[in-house]
């Protein structure tokens, strides 16, 4: 694998698995998926370094072709940033969601009742 | 003065809340004052308008599903400091009746958490949502490590207690087995007590069957992981 690419996937995993740190601490987060999320993304730059890993993985599916496993790396950085994001904003958004609606459906009901 | 919290989460049922709200008896043994909570989860046709018979109706603006629905109640019981609190589903399967029995265990302090137990061996119960509760029970027991006999009734009962120490997030049918999991890590004595389950073909229509048991379990592994 290309320097460029180990520097793309060391990149995204710092920021990662600094964010995920960073929700954990301010209790945004649970321990579990922090660890999980860090797990992910060392495996991540261990193929980056090491990218043997993948081109044996893809010698084993049939191909011969050297440097696919870069392409597949670096494709599989940029997914897992992807759905990394994705999952922890749309997770927090909805446990809001329902915090808000819970709110405003108690207090409308409450100025319902003084109303009368 | 003991107050009891009628909880009863409704989605377009229309057809059936004015019905379920008329047969909730008026006085139980033990309560003093009872207070009929219906949280319209963002229904689309006539429910909160045949919820007239309800002391209370919370409206989600938007419809986000049965746990969002049950925690909104629960937070509006302990607003009101209701000593007690059960809730109902709102398709009519529950036999009001039963409420009594119910809040028994609770109001002698046998339990915190008692859940009415549907009888799962029952033909009454159609196949696939007997299979559906089953595979619940091994699911739950398996996420959890609690074994109880029905992990998906919605009719269930709690003290003061158990709602001001329960921590809910699930959004949908979920909260169900979610509940499971508070009896547990809070240590709540827990009891079941033998419900009737009313089945009409409205009501098969409703509630879970096998094929969503596949999509809640999801939603607990997501929920154990990231539950803080």
């Amino acid at each position: 694998m290309s320097t460029l690419a180990k520097i793309i996937s060391i990149f995204f995993a710092v920021i990662v698995i600094v964010k995920s740190f960073l929700d954990y601490k301010k209790g945004r987060e649970s321990f579990v998926m922090f660890a999980i999320w860090s797990l992910i993304w060392l495996i991540v730059v261990a193929v980056a370094v090491f990218p043997e890993i993948a081109d044996d993985a893809i010698r084993q599916l049939g191909s011969g072709q050297v440097g696919i496993g870069t392409i597949l790396g670096i494709g599989m950085v940029l997914m897992l940033y992807i759905v990394y994001r994705v999952y922890t904003k749309s997770n927090r958004i909805e446990y809001q969601l329902r915090e808000l609606i819970t709110k405003v459906s108690i207090f409308e009901a409450d100025e319902k009742r003084k109303s009368k | 003065m003991k107050k009891l919290a009628i909880i009863i989460p409704a989605f377009n049922e229309e057809r059936s809340i004015g019905n379920v709200l008329a047969s909730v008896p008026k006085k139980i043994a033990g309560i003093n004052s009872i207070i009929k909570i219906v949280i319209n989860d963002g229904s689309d046709d006539q429910t909160v308008q045949k919820a007239k018979k309800a002391d209370v109706v919370l409206s989600h603006p938007v419809n986000l599903g049965v746990g969002a629905a049950t925690i909104t109640g629960f937070e509006y019981a302990k607003k009101i400091e209701a000593d007690f609190v059960v809730t109902l589903d709102a398709d009519g399967q529950h036999n009001p009746k039963d409420l009594a029995a119910l809040v028994k265990p609770v109001l002698s302090g046998q339990a915190d958490i008692v859940s009415g137990i549907r009888q799962l061996s029952s033909k009454t119960m159609p196949t696939v949502k007997r299979i559906g509760n089953y595979s619940m029970n091994i699911l739950t027991a398996i996420l959890y490590q609690t074994w109880v006999s029905d992990s998906q009734t919605g009719m269930r009962a709690y003290n003061k207690k158990a709602l001001s120490a329960m921590n809910l997030n699930s959004i949908g049918y979920e909260i169900c087995s979610e509940i499971v999991g508070e009896i547990r890590k809070n240590k709540f004595k827990y009891a079941e007590v033998p419900i009737e389950v009313i089945y009409t073909d409205y009501s098969r229509k409703k509630g879970q069957n096998i094929l969503n048991s596949i999509n809640i379990f999801t939603k607990l592994i997501s929920l154990k992981l990231t539950k803080k």
